[in-house]
């Protein structure tokens, strides 16, 4: 069975379905659950909810286990579901001060109002191998359970004003954007085009692959930009989305999403001149509990707007042209096919350009 | 809901041809302006398939939304029908719209291609899509979209011709092996997708719809049949395509194919490209390329 | 009497609050150098990018060759196409007008295939004479633009801007970046050059010297107006406006 088998092409495929199949079932372990992947992988899940960009944990969850865990792949299935989807609704602007917030935190103010809420975070641990995983007991489960849900309280969560509001009121910060129209530029149905307005930047952002963008961000924090980021507030929470009522008046509820949201500050601030100097405002928000994504994508968010770019990380193009892992690595393992057709054009080339040149030196 | 009742919804059937009909509408509305304006790359919004970016997405957004219960489908990968990527390909568009598909060029419909035109001429009624991984020609001498749209814009195609100067000044010709640009119309610098130089010729003029779609660069292009299309070149440096002097495939023995060089035990040996038309001329040695 | 073969009328250009060019009218005439002088700031060089199209004008108009629409008014791409067949520009530093990825010869090759020249050894032939006149060594013409000196480069911009025979010149400052020696070889060459082909040229300088030695007229600019105008000599002898005289008692 060759590389590019003159014929059996067809057969060829069946079986490397089938050996896929055997690598992934091939141990004597019972089949992992898609509900095991949705409660225990629930980074995972949301990492390829975002990428897919179709918030739909049961399907990322059964992506993931048919991709055997590689979060590309995941997403990239998922994606690809999402294509084959009419589009119905645009859900109307959320309000992000709506949340219900399971973590919450500043790194510019120690106090702030409502208090900073650590919530589910590794940030303070050690990581350390915890051997004890590697055969956790579901009765020791069942005892910490029982153990940590008793005596929480039921009391409805506390306000949580917006810590970038409150650099607002003060001046120090340029004022929002403008409300964004209704519907959003959409660039599942409209190829983007530069320069990009912020809405279809910030789309790209948040499906963009979180390495990838971590990357590019990671350059700009590390010197090869100007913005120096204070993280202004990140919260991590449940947002409920609305659509306009389909005939009737209003707006209707129809679900909620778990989203993680950064304000980045940049404290290389501008101004006109004879105008007070401001802090600027880079904006991230992601499906599911993201943090490094939401970061990365407030940075990016940020140096895209520079006003005479120079680092590759406040070039438009540079940065939403290559930040989505579903284009980069389809494009990148492309390279795997047959490409013996332009390989001759090319030896074709070499060989007469080679003649012409040993024809000249005798 | 319970998870088993997701799950079995999941598993529920696809739109006939993957796509949704509202997105089959758009892109067929993105090539006819396509038609209109031979050679302009038409934006348009590419949906994720479940094929992978730079694997022919672009190639079968198009075919998917041109395709028709009755159609007959030929997909080729580097002129063959047999070879993997275009067996993959085949298997999605069949089993999600169940045509009846042939190797055979002149009964195809439509003829999905990578890196080939096939040898034996097409016909008015028939359409021939291109896949793309690069729609932008100019993309060699300038890497910025909005710089390389506004060079169009403004047929300021001078970058392109000093590249191909700068080529002949160092090599004494022009060194571009395959995916070689072309002129449509007086107007429009196109990329003609990965074909070999041999194929460039087959574009001009021609009298079959050919249509380029690249998937992940999310542009769609088209030549109109009987549209003029010339190669790049000099006065007094020509275009020039492969050269198989004194070559013939093995298994044929043609001598008027684009021919690929296979590395056998003793030496190099060459087969046509195209394998269907190959077949035909085995049969039949005296099957013409041409229509007229 | 000659012909103007360009006109302009209240040409303005405003930036935010700053008006660098106010209402400036002007005609050159066949054949002649019209140079204008003024001090960084006056808005000389945004004038000369207004006409070359690099710069877009807030208002006014201007007339190639008794063309009656104003060139201003063309649209992208029959302004290119203008640039490309009936201009030259020679921008103050090499950097500016030149592409340094290329060798030489393709930086003015690429002047005269903007112009769809399309036989190579028509072009090869024309660089040849292009790189004689501009005094070049033909051994430079297939070498990297960058391994070539400041002087040589400054060559390389005029020979490009002359490649099509254009019918208006533009020499935005072209030696001011060149040591003195240099420089005054260079203006010895763009005197010789225009005086054989006579060409209509713009020559915008800061520097009075210079345009002496180029220009029979002179347009004299301040803070984005002309406030004097007249022939070199004239004005050398007999300065009207104080600035003028400023400028004169600086060289003298």
């Amino acid at each position: 069975m060759g590389y590019v088998a003159v014929r059996g092409g067809l057969e060829a495929i069946e079986n490397a379905e089938r050996l896929v199949k055997y690598f992934r079932v091939k141990g004597d372990s019972r089949p992992i659950e898609v509900k095991q992947i949705c409660e225990q992988f629930r980074l995972a899940v949301d990492q390829v909810m975002a990428e897919g960009s179709l918030y739909a944990p049961l399907y990322a969850a059964t992506a993931l286990k048919q991709a055997e865990g590689d979060t590309i792949e995941a997403s990239f299935i998922l994606r690809a579901l999402g294509a084959s989807l009419p589009r119905n609704h645009y859900a109307v602007v959320a309000d992000t001060r709506e949340m219900e917030i399971i973590r919450r935190i500043s790194a510019a103010f120690k106090d702030i109002p409502g208090g900073q809420i650590l919530g589910p975070t590794r940030d303070y641990t050690q990581r350390l191998l915890d051997f004890s995983l590697m055969d956790e007991e579901a009765s020791e489960i069942q005892k910490f359970k029982d153990e940590f849900l008793t005596g929480l309280s039921d009391d409805d969560p506390p306000d949580f004003p917006k810590i970038v509001e409150i650099l607002r009121q003060e001046g120090l910060l340029e004022e929002p954007p403008p409300k964004p129209v209704e519907p959003p530029v959409d660039i599942t149905r409209e190829a983007l085009k530069f320069p990009a307005p912020r809405s279809a930047r910030l789309q790209v952002l948040a499906r963009g692959e979180r390495g990838g963008m971590l990357a590019i961000a990671y350059s700009s924090m590390r010197g090869y930009g100007n913005i120096h980021p204070a993280l202004g507030e990140l919260r991590v929470g449940y947002l409920p989305l609305r659509i306009r009522h389909p005939w009737g008046e209003g707006t209707v509820y129809v679900g909620r999403v778990q989203v993680t949201e950064a304000e980045v500050i940049s404290v290389h601030f501008t101004g006109e001149k004879e105008q007070a100097p401001k802090f600027t405002l880079g904006y991230g928000l992601c499906f599911g509990h993201n943090e490094i994504k939401a970061i990365s994508m407030a940075v990016l968010d940020r140096t895209l707007r520079s006003v005479q770019p120079q680092a590759p990380a406040e070039d438009e193009e540079f940065v939403l042209y290559h930040i989505d892992g579903i284009e980069s690595s389809g494009f990148a393992s492309h390279w795997k096919l047959p490409h013996y057709v332009t390989f001759q054009s090319d030896l074709d080339r070499i060989r007469e350009a080679r003649k012409r040149k040993a024809g000249k030196d005798d | 809901m319970a998870i088993e009742k997701l799950l079995s919804k999941a598993r529920r059937g696809y739109n006939f041809a993957f796509l949704d009909e509202k997105t089959k509408r758009e892109i067929r509305r993105k090539t006819l302006k396509a038609v209109a304006i031979p050679g302009y790359q038409v934006p348009f919004a590419s949906r994720e398939l479940p094929i992978a970016r730079g694997w022919g997405t672009g190639g079968l957004q198009l075919t998917m939304s041109l395709i028709g219960p009755q159609d007959t489908l030929k997909v080729i990968d580097q002129g063959e029908d047999d070879v993997v990527n275009a067996v993959n390909l085949r298997t999605l568009i069949v089993k999600t719209t169940g045509v009846k598909t042939t190797a055979d060029t002149a009964r195809a419909t439509i003829v999905q291609t990578r890196h080939r035109i096939p040898e034996e001429g097409m016909r008015e009624d028939q359409i021939l899509v291109f896949q793309v991984p690069y729609p932008e020609p100019l993309r060699i001498v300038e890497p910025k979209e909005r710089e390389t749209r506004r060079m169009h814009a403004e047929i300021d195609y001078a970058k392109m011709w000093v590249f191909l100067y700068e080529n002949i000044v160092k090599w004494e010709e022009i060194t571009i092996g395959s995916r070689y640009p072309v002129m449509v119309e007086g107007r429009y610098i196109m990329d003609p997708s990965p074909i070999p130089r041999y194929d460039v010729p087959k574009l001009n003029n021609a009298r079959t719809l050919y249509l380029f779609g690249a998937g992940r660069e999310k542009r769609i292009y088209a030549i109109p049949p009987f549209t003029e299309v010339k190669p790049l070149e000099f006065e007094d440096h020509k275009f020039r395509v492969e050269d198989f002097k004194g070559k013939s495939c093995q298994l044929c023995k043609s001598t008027d194919t684009f021919l690929n060089e296979l590395i056998t035990g003793d030496g190099r040996i060459f087969r046509c490209s195209d394998t269907s038309f190959c077949e035909k001329r085995r049969n039949n040695p005296d099957t013409p390329k041409h229509l007229r | 009497m000659k012909e103007p073969i360009l006109k302009v009328e209240g040409l303005t250009k405003i930036y935010d609050s700053t008006i660098a060019v106010n209402s400036i009218s002007f005609a050159l005439y066949q054949g002649e150098i019209l140079g204008i002088v003024g001090e960084s700031g006056s808005g000389k060089s945004t004038l000369l990018g207004c006409l070359y199209f690099d710069i877009t004008p807030t208002s006014g108009k201007a007339y190639l060759n008794k063309e009656n629409r104003s060139i201003f008014e063309l649209n992208s791409q029959e302004k290119r196409k203008l640039r490309n067949f009936n201009m030259g520009m020679v921008y103050q530093t090499p950097h500016l007008g030149l592409n340094f990825d290329i060798t030489s010869g393709g930086n003015v090759a690429e002047k005269l295939l903007m112009a769809n020249w399309r036989n190579y050894s028509d072009i090869r032939k024309r660089l040849t004479t292009l790189f004689e006149r501009m005094e070049l060594s033909l051994d430079r013409m297939d070498v990297p633009l960058s391994t070539l000196s400041g002087g040589m480069q400054q060559r390389i911009q005029i020979a490009k801007a002359l490649a099509n025979n254009p019918e208006v010149l533009f020499l935005d400052e072209p030696t001011s970046g060149l040591d003195l020696s240099v420089q005054a070889r260079l203006l010895d060459l763009i005197k010789k050059i225009q005086q054989e082909l006579k060409i209509s040229t713009i020559l915008v300088s800061h520097d009075l010297k210079v345009v002496r030695l180029l220009a029979e007229r002179v347009l004299v600019m301040k803070e984005g107006r002309i406030v004097e105008a007249g022939l070199t000599d004239q004005i050398l002898e007999d300065p009207q406006h104080p600035y003028t005289q400023l400028l004169v008692n600086s060289i003298l």
